[in-house]
């Protein structure tokens, strides 16, 4: 196997929080991402699954160094990104580009949609001139099924499907080895969603680029992502391949997620047998003890309370952090 | 069967634009009965919020609505706003996308929700009180009585839906109109309201418009379905006529474009090709044709009306005629 395009050991990222009263100020660390180890394959896509708050765009965002690391290591092409300083790390940023959530913002609205695409190349290779970078703003618009004839509108002026295109097509213009996509269909209409997750799984087909895809809808993911990684409340829950994690998923958790993408049938929707898993998540600030899901965990017992499960391998590729995942081989949420 | 609770003929909605007059909702019907959920479905910009808009009164300043909308027999459009107060929170209610901004911020969320119970009913304060409790109990917020005290921003999105769909029931309301209720919920949220909203249908005889762009939504819960496009229904049936027997191009590509989790993930996902119409400027015959795979020449030149094509189930398309 070649030496992984991405390695992840460890990462903690903890956010120093304010608590207590004017006089008395402590700082309480918010653990958004507490030890999460993963290696990523060249142009493979991998995608990180949890709900809201459970430290995935942090995740990605310390990944890109948008934030800092608390500790662990981040290790890019046998490269330790740590050591890095401000110029360096700006070169290898053209390797690793990000497309955000929310299509409209994440643009500034006084550029053009041809300029806003072309910036990285202006940034990055401004040798190459005017022209040939119009041809390449282009054809990369082409690519990702935009139609040339816009570059001259604002983002106000695209819909949010064209709006989320365009910065697919600025994260692919440098040709980078990994694209991070935080939450990039989660805003859209579900006809539209799907026409940019096709755009997605051609660019990764056609030019190799790893992809880091982040969601909360597992049902979009298994449709991009060769492998997948769970995270609750900043920790890693399960990791493993497409198939395994939905034909075989260990941690109740995963199997949570599984159950609560609705069925597009009447008949089976229905039929479904009901949500185990309800409230919401803990605070982050104050997380339960031993194993973070046990407050919301239909098989939690005394030992969940008492000790953090570690990741354990259950297969070739995949590992589940369960106490009780032994146990727990049916499909008691019934995925089917 | 008796009269319908709420009825819609030829609701049509305008807007007057520095671009001209727009029409967001064109000749709409609907009937919805006791007791039923009734899903709208539609990209953005299908009309479908326009629709639930105008039937409670709250359209922006430029629109304008006409036709007719009754509830329980009574017209309730362009009535006045005294009228419409009475309504409005009582007889009939509506939930929003965005929970958290539908809230009071500066209102404890008791103080807030007892508000049309002492309004509309002329509870007492303590009267009120209890009601809420129970209903906040009802849509399974834990620790009610703490949630009373709190402010919306201390409350997750979820939970500000859940007081939302609480706060909308304790009138025991004829209608309750739900727009995109889960839109901006994670996955494990959405099923947990999708679940109220089915336990509620089945406890109480609320009748509930179920506005959503994803027909996964409404696949659990409503009785019948009807479509939206460019301000139009283009197909209306009950539900199993629409998932199993769709008959319009637009619904098939809107179940296609679904990713399911027994699909095969090593194919593309069938995408719906192009944009959602600018209704400024409507295409020429079909609407859908410059998008359908299945036009043909009679489809760029007249506007298809919808028509029965089985009992209860209606098509505005020329397939099969």
């Amino acid at each position: 196997m070649n030496p992984p395009l991405l390695q992840v050991d460890q990462l903690r990222v903890h956010f120093p929080i304010e608590t207590g009263g004017f006089l008395r100020r402590t700082y309480t660390p918010l653990k958004a991402v507490d030890g999460v180890s993963f290696e990523l394959q060249a142009g493979e896509a991998l995608g990180v699954v949890g709900e809201s708050g459970c430290g995935k765009s942090t995740l990605g965002r310390a990944i890109l160094r948008f934030v800092h690391m608390t500790q662990g290591r981040v290790v890019w092409m046998g490269q330790d990104l740590a050591g890095l300083n401000k110029s360096q790390m700006k070169g290898l940023r053209r390797e690793m580009q990000i497309v955000f959530q929310d299509p409209l913002s994440s643009h500034n609205p006084r550029m053009t949609v041809g300029s806003i695409i072309g910036e990285p190349l202006t940034v990055f290779k401004p040798e190459i001139g005017k022209a040939a970078r119009e041809t390449e703003v282009q054809a990369v618009m082409r690519d990702v099924g935009l139609s040339p004839e816009i570059a001259n509108r604002y983002p106000h002026e695209l819909s949010g499907g064209q709006c989320q295109r365009v910065g697919i097509a600025r994260a692919m213009i440098l040709k980078p080895k990994l694209v991070i996509c935080d939450e990039p269909v989660s805003a859209l209409d579900v006809s539209t969603q799907a026409q940019v997750i096709n755009v997605l799984r051609r660019l990764q087909r056609e030019h190799g680029v790893a992809l880091i895809f982040i969601s909360h809808d597992l049902s979009v993911v298994r449709h991009l992502c060769q492998r997948i990684l769970v995270m609750y409340l900043g920790h890693l829950m399960e990791i493993g391949t497409r198939d395994q994690m939905f034909d075989q998923p260990r941690h109740p958790y995963t199997q949570a997620l599984i159950n609560a993408v609705p069925i597009p049938d009447p008949r089976l929707q229905r039929a479904k047998p009901r949500v185990v898993v309800t409230g919401d998540l803990p605070s982050p600030l104050e997380p339960p003890s031993g194993c973070v899901f046990r407050t919301r965990c239909p098989y939690a017992s005394q030992v969940c309370i008492k000790r953090i499960p570690e990741l354990e391998v259950v297969a070739d590729g995949q590992k589940v952090a369960c106490h009780h995942w032994r146990e727990n081989k049916s499909l008691v949420f019934g995925t089917t | 069967m008796g009269t319908p609770v709420l009825e819609c003929r030829d609701l049509t909605v305008q807007f007057k634009t520095n671009d001209g007059i727009v029409a967001a909702v064109s000749h709409l019907n609907l009937a919805i009965k006791r007791g039923e959920c009734f899903g709208i479905v539609g990209e953005s910009g299908s009309g479908k919020t326009q629709t639930s808009l105008a039937i409670m009164g709250l359209l922006a300043e430029n629109g304008i609505a006409s036709g007719s909308v009754k509830l329980n027999g009574r017209e309730i459009l362009n009535q006045s706003r005294a009228v419409l107060d009475s309504i409005r929170g009582n007889e009939m209610t509506m939930i929003f996308q965005d929970a958290m901004s539908s809230l009071t911020p500066f209102m404890r969320i008791g103080e807030q929700m007892c508000e049309g119970l002492i309004r509309h009913k002329g509870y007492s304060e303590s009267q009120a009180r209890a009601r809420v409790l129970e209903a906040l109990e009802m849509v399974r917020i834990p620790a009610a009585a703490r949630r009373y005290k709190q402010y919306p921003h201390e409350m997750s999105g979820g939970m500000c839906q859940r007081v939302m769909i609480a706060q909308a029931l304790l009138c025991k309301p004829s209608v309750l109109i739900a727009d995109e209720p889960t839109t901006a919920l994670d996955v494990t949220v959405q099923a947990e309201i999708l679940e109220i909203l089915a336990g509620l249908k089945r406890h109480t005889d609320t009748s509930i418009i179920l506005i959503t762009h994803d027909l996964g939504v409404v696949a659990g819960i409503c009785d019948q379905v009807a479509v939206m496009y460019g301000g139009r229904i283009i197909e209306h049936g009950l539900i199993e006529d629409i998932f199993y027997k769709s008959h319009h191009p637009y619904t098939a590509g809107l179940l296609a474009s679904i990713p399911t989790i027994k699909m095969d993930p090593s194919e593309d996902l069938a995408a719906i090709p192009g944009q959602p119409p600018n209704l400024l400027n409507l295409p020429a015959g079909c609407h859908f044709s410059p998008r359908c795979r299945r036009r043909f020449e009679r489809c760029d030149k007249s506007l298809p009306e919808l028509r029965r094509i089985a009992p209860d189930h209606t098509s505005a398309c020329f397939l099969g005629t």
